[in-house]
């Protein structure tokens, strides 16, 4: 008997700590990158496999095992970034999992905002450009406030943003494909075969970028993404890249969208997009679809005003500060 | 040619020019800095923030046009860059678009094929403007002889001009993309292809160039008056810069607006004019006014110098921290996580 209230006691102490380790991380929100059908829309299970490869999960990886909660956000990629089925439905989900709402997998923050939670967006591609559209449009005197959903809610619940390759000064690979010119570019990310509506407001032109038509996000935009080139494909991009989003997009320079970056010299946290919210974390050699399903343990390097720290102060710009993590464990080390 | 970073197994040994090294490195607590990044903007309203006079005008900054370049084939130089002399424009108003020809820093390093043959000029230079729904505006001759808005013959700077025609605008009050798809050929037939574009803007409104300043409550307040020809929201953004030119602050406000003519508040926040250290007169060194309520916004003109204040001393202005709730928020939900 008393073996089994040591047993009882030990089961309540792992419970407890599992519990706690839940309440004292933050609710993972994810949102995926461009589609090149409405699959991630209509159904949750082609949005969770977005983070999934073979037997690397991105999800898995980046809650640590899941002992973090998460939310996994599915929306319509073929559409422009600030359409009511992206940007839209996107705040619309992340206000629903902030109240408690599971995701169509039964997953569920594990606290509200009114139980004190705390909620972070992991994006990617895509899904980095529609939190720009979202954070910079919360407030009342923003360009396009609440343009379509409840951006308010989102930017006063959220605690920070994560993108990964976010495309937030568009693509050169957009550029091409919408301009005929994509000859010998060799896209690996499919979503850039084919210029519908999504890839025509994913030009690295400036009447079609999120910051002309958002103003500073309310919270935090934190920056990383690869500088593993995909043959062919980098070759239409501009510096450093993923193989589909250029660095200069990747890390929300101000200046030209197509300005040539590398990890020695891509923008500080001073000259962004913005006069403020984005900064900089770290790079990674990933191609665009290694930043987003953890298939890629590689070398990540510090870039300008990045988080890596050496000996107490930060790391020098392009100091080689892992040699085999993932995106998706670089973000689970962050909390 | 630059190398970019391939495969290891292939590139880091024979071209990788960054040291292969890893040293201890650790990530400092991400929600604990955040949340201290937190505590200290909001000190100052999301409608007025703090800009580094360090830093260029973030209005004009906004409105500096990407260039768009594209190599040939397989990244075969040399490349084809294209831009505008703005990212937007009204009917009547003249567009110059240019284009040049060079060889690209970056390319991409393949070491199983031959680098691609590189394509020499002169070179055939044509644009022609469409819409995003593929209806052709215009089909352009570039040029690069001195002439009709190209600024010097043979510098290789080609350049085509274009007057937006009422045949093809926007409602008032809205917008519509236009795309401008570059051709390059030479004698040899080798073609260049870049993508670039424009918002084909009719603002519903204009700035009159009327300005009055005042303070209010511890802030100043800019008012600009507008002439609105339609109803709508309507986005104010406008940059206070010292005597000296130096920014200091980036305001907006968005308001519903009738017909007529209207006086709209710009606030610049006091605190940061009261940090900042520096006494008026101040400069609202740019200002702009686009229609919102519908993607794309038609973007207004940025106007420049627009308006000088009265004199202000900078004790005059708030010293109060203005305390934005949402950031204090979430600085303490942040602050409440335990790194692992």
């Amino acid at each position: 008997m008393r073996y089994l209230s040591a047993l009882r006691a030990a089961l309540g102490m792992c419970l407890f700590f599992a519990v706690s380790d839940v309440l004292a991380a933050p609710c993972l929100i994810f949102v995926h990158g461009k589609q090149t059908d409405t699959n991630t829309y209509n159904s949750w299970n082609s949005a969770r496999n977005y983070w999934v490869n073979g037997s690397n999960d991105f999800v898995r990886t980046a809650t640590k095992n899941y002992s973090a909660s998460y939310y996994v956000v599915g929306y319509n990629g073929t559409k422009p970034y600030w359409d009511a089925l992206a940007a839209g439905e996107v705040a619309n989900e992340i206000v629903a999992a902030t109240n408690g709402v599971a995701d169509g997998g039964g997953n569920r923050c594990a606290q509200t905002y009114a139980q004190g939670g705390s909620f972070w967006i992991i994006a990617h591609s895509m899904g980095g450009t529609v939190t720009d559209y979202i954070l910079g449009n919360n407030d009342a005197s923003d360009p396009n406030y609440n343009y379509n959903g409840p951006y308010d809610t989102v930017a006063t619940r959220v605690g920070m943003a994560i993108t990964l390759g976010g495309a937030h000064r568009g693509s050169e690979g957009a550029d091409a494909v919408c301009g005929g010119s994509s000859w010998g570019c060799n896209w690996a990310a499919g979503w850039i075969q084919d210029c519908d509506d999504a890839t025509w407001w994913l030009r690295s032109s400036d009447d079609v970028q999120v910051r002309t038509y958002a103003s500073a996000p309310a919270k935090n935009i934190y920056l990383t993404g690869g500088y593993e080139a995909i043959f062919g494909a980098s070759a239409c991009l501009s510096g450093e890249d993923d193989g589909v989003v250029q660095y200069a997009s990747i890390f929300a320079c101000s200046g030209s969208a197509s300005a040539s970056y590398n990890n020695s010299n891509v923008c500080g946290n001073s000259a962004k997009q913005e006069v403020s919210g984005f900064r900089n974390l770290d790079a990674a050699h990933e191609n665009h679809s290694d930043e987003r399903d953890a298939s890629d343990s590689d070398v990540r390097r510090q870039i300008p005003n990045g988080i890596w720290t050496c000996s107490g102060a930060p790391c020098a710009a392009n100091t080689q500060v892992q040699s085999s993590m993932t995106s998706a464990s670089f973000i689970s080390i962050l909390y | 040619m630059k190398s970019k970073h391939i495969k290891p197994l292939l590139a880091a040994s024979l071209f990788s020019l960054a040291p292969m090294a890893t040293i201890a490195a650790v990530t400092p607590d991400l929600a604990a800095q955040a949340a201290a990044e937190y505590r200290t903007m909001a000190r100052y309203p999301e409608w007025s923030q703090p800009v580094s006079g360090a830093l260029a005008d973030p209005l004009l900054a906004g409105r500096e046009a990407t260039v768009q370049t594209q190599a040939g084939p397989a990244g075969a130089g040399p490349a084809l860059s294209v831009w505008a002399s703005d990212i937007r424009y009204s009917t009547g108003d003249t567009a110059y678009f240019y284009a040049s020809l060079a060889e690209r820093t970056a390319s991409s390093v393949n070491l199983l094929a031959p680098a691609p043959r590189s394509a020499a000029g002169p070179w055939a230079v044509t644009g022609e403007l469409v819409d995003n729904n593929g209806q052709q505006l215009a089909m352009l001759s570039y040029r690069d002889d001195g002439k009709d808005g190209d600024q010097q013959a043979g510098d290789g700077v080609y350049t085509a001009s274009y007057v937006l025609p009422a045949t093809h605008q926007p409602d008032i009050g809205s917008a519509k993309n236009i795309a401008i798809k570059v051709t390059a050929v030479n004698a040899d037939q080798d073609q260049r292809v870049a993508l670039g574009g424009f918002l084909y803007s009719q603002p519903g409104a204009q700035l009159t160039g009327e300005y009055r300043d005042r303070l209010s409550e511890g802030s100043l307040v800019i008012a600009a008056k507008v002439d609105v020809a339609v109803a709508g929201r309507y986005h104010l953004a406008g940059v206070l810069a010292s005597a000296l030119g130096e920014s200091l602050s980036l305001s907006q406000n968005a308001v519903h607006l009738e017909p007529g003519s209207h006086w709209v508040d710009l606030s610049f926040y006091g605190l940061i004019l009261r940090e900042a250290g520096v006494s008026g007169p101040y400069t609202l060194s740019s200002v702009t006014l686009t229609t919102a309520g519908a993607m794309p916004n038609a973007l207004g003109p940025v106007v420049t110098a627009a308006h000088v204040t009265k004199p202000y001393l900078n004790v005059q202005f708030t010293d109060k921290p203005f305390a934005r709730a949402d950031l204090l928020d979430a600085a303490t939900r942040l602050e409440g996580l335990v790194k692992r």
